[in-house]
């Protein structure tokens, strides 16, 4: 009884590895601030359907919207171009708080996939420093559970003026009044404003192609189950499960998956391509545990406006194999064995660089140094080199110098391990 | 910390006095609702209906020093609450996340663990969790669960006496 007793308590220090998120305090000032009195349930939902079934009768009446200005070097891809056609939903409203920063929500798009806010920041008093003001954001609407932020990307454009947009969990379909609420933090203290606004279905996305995949795939030691495939002039999003087949495997995702390094899991790639040969830009994903196995979410632009078939194939998992070693090289290294995956085949001079070349499994992550100085790689494309084999490769990396004595020292390789498996889905 | 100062000025309506309460014991709180819920968005939901219920709560607390108990025993029942919740959408949803040490995917051994405690009721469950994976003693589980402290022992000493039957007496 005592060995099983240590096994649970062998628990408590995956416990531990559990920490309490930034966000925690503010959510729940936010949720005192926002303390409601009690209204009984049936009244409410009385009172929500009348006000549905009257509000949603009006989304006829909506505007066309225009281009929101400035967000050019923020807005990229699909999100740009459906702004530079006007297809979002102009909000343009602001809250300041009381140390003299603005923010504009300027406008809104949004499908079924995510809602992306399109606001500026500007700051009437001191410089913006975005590691002093802490702005945390999220959305409320009528669904219990918070939209989160999901990703964003910003820009200042000088001291005191940035424009950002952020993506949000997608509106439930029964939303129509909603508040972006804005939890700024400076130092210890904390201000809370809201801009409310009315979401208008006509602008929403439309779906442009939505398919369930039912589809499985092996890949190494996984099981990778794709399910389906939403998309709209927006988003594409790409869902399904990862099982683990075998032990091995298993230690690698060993723990409580959001806990552990993910530097150190195996991450799922592959790639959409169009029958006409266009490739769909996915740039962003997320896992999470399920009862079953590991659930994925990649997503990215919107699809090619011409396509008769998809195609989802390159399906592979990158993961990194830990080295860390250092090695004294010069050119007259040859065939030093740095791993059984690694060899440093030759160092030569060419001009005024240092040219080291490679033979590996896997790119190897590495940097040379001089003394204490790391010396410049002129050709870091090399790292993004990842071919589709698992066959060892030869990579010449170049160097800015010639350094007689030189430190080599490498972290790790990138590996992938591919399928020949491809996806087909058809579309109507 | 002057757990009697904050919790006098939380009475009268300090928002940020009962805000400074949790936060002092944040890790304890964000883990104890996390081996209820399994994720971060249950567990921040459950905190924020917590904050609230105190705060609409805190006049009734007679007993300052008894603050932190009563805060957690309100917590478990909220997260109670959205388990229950969880339970009846997990028909419709068959994706629904499972719970922190549900999610645990290891070694042999240790993946029984969980699958075996599983197969626990859920008293006998709740009262293993919070003594092993909390380190919550006796008294503080018969507290926060609204249980008397010789039911915890009883339900812990079931519990691992049928893990152990579970185990095929390996242990």
């Amino acid at each position: 009884m005592k060995d099983f007793e240590e096994l649970l308590n062998s628990k408590r220090e995956e416990t531990l590895m559990v920490e309490a998120p930034e966000e925690m305090e503010e959510c729940m000032r936010s949720a005192l601030n926002k303390r409601k009195k009690h209204v009984s349930r049936s009244a409410i939902a009385a009172a929500l359907i009348a006000v549905l079934l009257f509000a949603y009768s009006f989304d006829g009446l909506a505007y066309y919207g225009k281009k929101f200005i400035g967000y050019d070097n923020v807005a990229h891809g699909s999100l740009k171009n459906l702004n530079d056609e006007g297809r979002g939903q102009e909000i343009n409203k602001s809250c300041s708080f009381s140390n003299g920063i603005e923010v504009t929500l300027d406008g809104i798009l949004f499908d079924d996939n995510e809602l992306v806010a399109f606001y500026k920041i500007k700051s009437k008093s001191e410089k913006l420093d975005y590691s002093k003001h802490n702005l945390f954001m999220f959305i409320d609407g009528i669904k219990p559970r918070k939209y989160l932020q999901k990703g964003g990307e910003g820009e200042l454009i000088d001291d005191y003026n940035g424009v950002w947009i952020t993506s949000f969990g997608a509106p439930a379909f029964y939303e129509k009044w909603m508040n972006l609420n804005l939890l700024l933090r400076v130092g210890n203290t904390t201000e809370e404003k809201s801009i409310s606004f009315t979401l208008d279905r006509n602008k929403a996305m439309k779906k442009t192609v939505e398919k369930k995949l039912d589809a499985k795939v092996r890949v190494g030691d996984y099981e990778v189950y794709f399910d389906k495939l939403t998309a709209s002039s927006l988003s594409t999003y790409v869902n399904g499960e990862m099982k683990v087949l075998t032990e091995n495997a298993k230690d690698e995702f060993e723990g409580d998956i959001e806990a552990k390094n993910a530097y150190q899991a195996p991450h799922l790639e592959y790639d959409i391509v169009t029958d006409k040969g266009e490739t769909v830009n996915l740039s962003g994903g997320n896992v999470w545990g399920t009862s079953t196995g590991i659930s994925f979410s990649k997503n990215g632009d919107a699809l090619p406006e011409e396509f008769n078939s998809l195609e989802i194939k390159n399906i592979r998992l990158e993961s990194y194999k830990s080295i860390n070693k250092s090695f004294d090289i010069s050119y007259k290294t040859k065939d030093l064995k740095v791993d059984d995956d690694v060899f440093i085949k030759e160092i030569y001079f060419e001009g005024n660089e240092t040219c080291v070349v490679i033979s590996s499994r896997g790119v190897p992550v590495f940097g040379l140094f001089s003394g204490e100085d790391q010396i410049k790689i002129l050709n870091s494309e090399q790292y993004k080199n990842d071919p589709i084999s698992e066959e060892p490769v030869e990579r010449t990396f170049r160097f800015t110098g010639k350094s007689q004595d030189i430190r080599f020292k490498i972290k790790c390789t990138k590996n992938s391990i591919y399928t020949d498996e491809t996806i087909s889905i058809p579309v109507d | 910390m002057d757990v009697i100062d904050l919790v006098r000025k939380s009475k009268k309506g300090d928002k940020e006095a009962l805000i400074q309460l949790v936060m002092h014991k944040k890790q304890e709180y964000y883990r104890l609702a996390y081996v209820y819920t399994g994720n971060k968005e249950d567990s921040l939901d459950v905190l924020q209906n917590m904050i609230v219920i105190l705060f609409d709560n805190i006049k009734k607390l007679r007993d300052a020093e008894a603050f932190y108990s009563w805060s957690k025993t309100i917590l478990v029942n909220e997260c109670k609450k959205i388990l229950r919740k969880r339970k009846r959408e997990v028909h419709v949803d068959e994706k629904a996340e499972e719970s922190y040490i549900e999610n645990y995917d290891g070694r042999e051994m240790r993946q029984d663990i969980s699958k075996y405690i599983k197969m626990l009721n859920i008293y006998q469950q709740e009262a293993i969790k919070l003594k092993y994976f909390l380190d919550l003693d006796y008294a503080t589980i018969a507290k926060i669960t609204g249980t008397p402290e010789g039911t915890v022992k009883s339900r812990i000493f079931n519990g691992l006496d049928k893990l152990k039957a579970l185990f095929g007496g390996d242990y």
